[in-house]
């Protein structure tokens, strides 16, 4: 018995020195945000005070980094970006692959919030999916900045580029080119991916554009894109039920290389023949420059995108004021541009 | 002639999903104008064409009861990958295709080690190399698009033609009547059988079944990687998640195809004749205009039909 009791004292004063204090951390004010207008990028222009007083509040925590991937140019440069700019301010940053899964995306802000984070930076896959978890950690003091669709940002601060505004302006520049290269007739694809809200807006909006814009064109239908090999796939069944697919637009780049292999596998004439991405991918910008059947892509801007959402960090946690929602502008990066470069 | 409702039972037992494929293209030929179409037909076959060489890998393993590959997606990207690295990196466009090929066979060797000697269980094994490999290609990437214009020298691999078939139709066909004969007329392919079928009495009679079903997997991570190889030039450029959309279709054909999972029993050439129904319940939802959100609904009630139909054979057994 005293055996017992001998070994049951040493084993409780073992598992007390062994366990580390958790030092409490202090909650953080609620986010100091302005509503009730559209903040511009000028908004979060940081000053070395409030780089000081953010380091200040956030001791030996960290910031997560979540994107929605890190397996697409687009994504790839826009985490980078923002874990590249928090580690220049001099924060202990963690970037959490989700690789577009948006459960995947509910632990790791589990985990984010559990690891102790005091801001995290977080592409929203799909915000109903998301709303409950970015709530919790919100509860928890966490700052929020949300990249890529910014209405549920709870918390902080919601920076983006409209998807809406991404697939209007791919909409637009297609249908000019339709009405003056083509006389206003063309057979029309898009290429969606309706996995994923976001890239639905994208598709919806071109859609409206050029229904708007290029009435007398014919949209034959929308695919499956988003990847090469989908775009690929798509535009190789499409081209087989309407042979006189001539253009091409698509809410991102990797689907409309895809559909650019299925047009000139198909030896359509590249002067007669448009296709329109979203993204400006470095492979979709030597493409326009060649002068081919590639004639646009939408500046997305994902290397800016996230330099403000390190920014965002910044602001907030230096309690500074700031707008909820702030927009980033999109435009068509063309032939004309780049050659003029 | 009365025909038993016993033996339309049997017809159908043994037939199964090649009914419903068939009931598929005859729809298909009546309501649209261009399934039909040689261009149509060759367009499908290319795009199984991939999927259908790696299936006969995955076939191998299942047949001999060595569980289940499921790297081979992740195999395919990794070596599309490699394949892509080295080119753009300026060696011969034989190296890179060298590279992409050893590297799924040393990973299937890999794989193989791990089932038959350290003896873990096949499916556990290959889904932590899948990330792992996943974890490699992204590494290499770094999240990038690796083409250069040195890969258009691989292009005749994927859009090339031989008369009017299209390469990748006709290296499917080979390599499918290769895995007939081994399977059929060798005794490489009986004793295949025969390990799947009853792995103890095959022991008992002298067969090495390690080095069976190690072979199995170092075959299957070799086509993996040629198929890694085939898909960088169908893309003419790879990318870290090319392998990704691989992985479901890879092992729907082999199930669709009838290969028992318990091992010993599948016709490879069933496997062909999934893979290729697979593509076509696309191809023809496109040809359909079937609006996009509707597609994933429409094909998984065609292979729910089929696969059922397709379980009669067993319930027959």
């Amino acid at each position: 018995m005293k055996k017992i009791v001998l070994a049951t004292i040493i084993l409780a004063v073992f598992v007390t020195a062994c366990t580390k204090q958790e030092e409490p951390s202090k909650p953080l004010a609620p986010a100091n945000v302005i509503t009730g207008r559209l903040g511009t990028p000028e908004d979060l222009k940081v000053t070395p005070q409030e780089i000081a007083d953010a380091k200040e509040k956030i001791g030996k925590s960290m910031v997560g980094v979540l994107p929605c991937t890190m397996t697409t140019e687009y994504h790839f440069a826009l985490g980078n970006s923002t874990r590249k700019a928090l580690s220049d301010f001099g924060f202990q940053v963690q970037l959490v692959d989700p690789e577009t899964k948006p459960e995947r995306q509910i632990s790791a802000l589990e985990n984010f919030s559990a690891a102790g984070a005091k801001a995290i930076v977080v592409c929203v896959l799909d915000p109903k999916v998301l709303r409950s978890a970015m709530e919790e950690a919100a509860n928890r003091g966490i700052y929020m900045v949300q990249v890529a669709g910014r209405e549920s940002v709870v918390n902080g601060v919601g920076i983006s580029i409209d998807d809406a505004d991404l697939g209007r302006a791919a909409g637009e520049y297609a249908a000019g080119l339709i009405n003056t290269e083509m006389d206003g007739k063309a057979e029309v694809a898009i290429l969606d991916y309706p996995d994923l809200p976001n890239c639905v807006i994208r598709a919806d909006s071109i859609e409206q554009a050029l229904k708007e814009l290029a009435p007398r064109a014919k949209i034959v239908g929308r695919y499956l894109g988003a990847w090469q090999e989908n775009g690929l796939k798509s535009m190789e069944n499409a081209l087989q039920a309407h042979p006189g697919i001539n253009v091409v637009v698509s809410i991102n780049d990797a689907g409309a290389y895809g559909a650019m292999q299925a047009l000139e596998n198909a030896k359509k004439d590249p002067a007669r023949t448009i296709i329109v991405g979203i993204d400006a991918e470095k492979k979709a910008l030597e493409l326009i420059k060649q002068g081919g059947m590639y004639r646009g892509t939408v500046y997305t801007q994902p290397t800016e995108t996230g330099w403000l959402a390190a920014e965002a960090v910044v602001k907030l946690l230096a309690g500074s004021p700031v707008p909820k929602e702030i927009k980033v502008p999109v435009r068509v990066i063309t032939r004309e541009e780049l050659k003029g470069k | 002639m009365k025909i038993s409702r016993a033996k339309v039972y049997e017809f159908l037992a043994e037939n199964g999903f090649i009914i419903i494929f068939i009931v598929w293209c005859v729809f298909l030929t009546t309501v649209t104008d261009s399934f039909l179409k040689v261009s149509n037909l060759m367009t499908v076959l290319r795009q199984a064409s991939i999927v259908g060489i790696i299936a006969i890998g995955e076939t191998l393993i299942v047949l001999m009861g060595a569980g289940m590959d499921i790297s081979l997606a992740a195999i395919l990207g990794l070596s599309g990958v490699l394949v892509a690295t080295t080119i753009a990196g300026g060696f011969p466009v034989f190296t890179g295709l060298l590279a992409g090929i050893f590297t799924g066979g040393i990973i299937g060797f890999g794989n193989g080690i791990l089932v038959t000697r350290v003896r873990i269980n096949g499916i556990v094994v290959t889904l932590g190399m899948m990330y792992a490999l996943e974890g490699v290609a992204f590494v290499l990437t770094r999240g990038q698009t690796i083409s250069s214009p040195a890969m258009q020298t691989l292009a005749p691999l994927s859009r090339g033609y031989l008369g009017p078939v299209p390469v990748p139709v006709l290296i499917l066909f080979l390599f499918y009547g290769l895995a007939f004969y081994l399977l059929n007329y060798t005794v490489f392919g009986a004793r295949a059988y025969a390990i799947g079928n009853n792995e103890r009495a095959s022991w008992l009679s002298g067969i090495n079944i390690d080095r069976y079903r190690l072979l199995a997997y170092v075959f299957a991570g070799l086509l993996a990687g040629f198929g890694g190889v085939m898909q960088t030039a169908r893309m003419g450029s790879a990318t870290g998640a090319m392998g990704s959309e691989f992985l479901f279709p890879i092992l729907t054909a082999v199930i669709l195809g009838g290969v028992s999972l318990s091992g010993g029993k599948g016709k490879i050439l069933n496997v062909l004749i999934a893979a290729v129904f697979l593509t076509t319940i696309n191809n023809g939802l496109i040809l359909l205009n079937v609006p996009i959100y509707s597609q994933k609904i429409i094909s998984g009630a065609i292979l729910i039909l089929a696969l059922s139909l397709d379980r009669l054979r067993n319930v027959r057994s």
